[in-house]
């Protein structure tokens, strides 16, 4: 084998060892470590919002644990519209609707249509009601009306988004 | 070869009138050159008349008398060029640089780059270019979509996968920060991690009804087993060249592990 041969072959391994020692998307372990120390509470945060939800055997149950883990992110998103971090808007508001439309619209319907007023769950349902309609107000109210910020279309398409489904949690009496 | 080159050429040949075929070629398609061949050829022949009536005649004589001749300068007075492939295209360049008014040439370019400004500063009824995508953490997404399953996972065995893959992910980005992550952080990791084994994984094996049917509760349980195994495997690799200040926490998690992996195989055997 020539020297040749054994500076490309080196060569190559150095670059898949160096391919390989990227994090996702090609990130360094400086970058990663990054992202960890920002998300750091809300990971804990969520994970302990998972544990519960994990617990919750009833849709009233499970409603209510992801509607906790939708007001974690819901306050995220309104702090990062707060310092006009659009991305950071983007990111947990994305996960915010997901969470509501694949999470908490589910078992909330569900309870919503199996709790009647003579049930004894009747007045936790009501008081869930009341509380994620705040919520889901609060959540567009944080997200402003006017300036360049507000005129962004991610920022306009996500106030759009959460206020349409504001509209599929009416509070108690509407 | 140029006018001037071969007229050098010529003078310097034994006889002007006989021209090496190279010569030949030129003065063929070119009269200018040929009356200057001719001349030269009649100027030879009265040199060497000339010398013959004064000295015997000798091609030393004739070689001295053109040095006298040379003696008064070149004949060419501009450096002869070759025609080139890649410098023959400046000579046009360079008439047409002569050719244009510069001051017309600046105006344009000034008008063009006042043109673009505006176009860019200018109001769009377009929206503008979609807004790029920062760095985002990939277990942040993957947490977002393990509690919408979870919402929806009305089983202990629905619960158990979804645990067992949030720990690989845990472990996952344990992976990715080990070398560069604060201590604080590294620790939350940790504390994640155990979280999910004990609180997620274990409690929701243990929960497994008991009206599952044998094999699908095996298969659950091994599959879990499975997940636990490789991360205890690659959690004890990390620890092989991590900084000395997180042995410890992976070395804690492996455990943790370890240990999970030994009850889920204890429940699945005790089917």
């Amino acid at each position: 084998m020539t020297a040749r041969t054994l500076f490309a072959v080196a060569a190559f391994a150095a670059l898949s060892g160096w391919v390989s020692g990227q994090g996702p998307a090609g990130r360094t372990a400086d970058e990663e470590a990054t992202l960890l120390a920002k998300n750091r509470r809300l990971l804990e945060g969520l994970l302990g919002d998972g544990l519960k939800l994990a617990d919750a055997e009833t849709p009233l149950d499970r409603a209510a644990a992801c509607r906790r883990a939708a007001d974690r992110l819901a306050v995220e998103m309104t702090a990062a519209a707060r310092y006009e971090d659009g991305d950071r808007v983007n990111e947990i508001g994305g996960q915010l609707t997901d969470l509501l439309t694949d999470g908490f619209l589910p078992p909330f319907t569900t309870a919503r249509a199996e709790i009647g007023p003579e049930s004894p769950e009747f007045d936790r349902l009501q008081l869930l009601r009341r509380e994620s309609a705040a919520q889901l107000a609060a959540a567009v109210d944080g997200l402003p009306t006017t300036g360049s910020f507000a005129a962004r279309p991610r920022v306009t398409a996500l106030r759009r988004k959460l206020a349409a489904l504001a509209a599929q949690v009416p509070p108690p009496g509407e | 070869m140029t006018c001037e080159s071969l007229r050098n050429r010529l003078l310097a040949l034994p006889s002007p009138v006989a021209p090496v075929p190279e010569l030949a070629a030129h003065l063929t398609g070119c009269s200018g050159c040929r009356a200057f061949a001719e001349r030269a050829g009649t100027l030879d022949a009265l040199i060497v008349e000339a010398v013959a009536w004064a000295v015997p005649p000798s091609e030393s004589a004739k070689a001295a008398f053109l040095d006298s001749l040379a003696a008064l300068g070149p004949v060419i007075h501009t450096k002869p060029t070759t025609a080139d492939r890649h410098s023959g295209t400046d000579r046009p360049l360079r008439a047409l640089a002569r050719r244009v008014d510069w001051k017309y040439a600046v105006g344009i370019a000034a008008a063009l780059l006042v043109a673009v400004t505006a176009w860019r500063l200018w109001p769009a009824g377009q929206p503008p270019l979609a807004e790029k995508d920062g760095p985002r953490q990939q277990l942040l997404a993957k947490q977002g979509k393990y509690l919408a399953v979870l919402a929806g996972a009305d089983s202990a065995d629905a619960r158990l996968r979804v645990w067992a893959d949030w720990t690989t992910d845990l472990r996952t980005t344990t992976a990715d920060v080990y070398k560069a992550a604060a201590p604080d952080d590294l620790a939350a990791l940790e504390r994640m991690f155990d979280k999910a084994v004990r609180d997620g994984v274990l409690k929701h094996a243990d929960r497994l009804p008991r009206h599952l049917p044998a094999a699908e509760r095996v298969a659950v349980l091994r599959d879990a087993q499975a997940k636990l195994a490789a991360d205890r495997a690659a959690l004890d690799r990390l620890r092989a060249d991590a900084p000395p200040a997180f042995k410890e926490n992976l070395k804690r998690m492996a455990d943790a592990a370890r240990d999970a992996q030994v009850k889920l195989a204890a429940l699945a055997e005790g089917v």
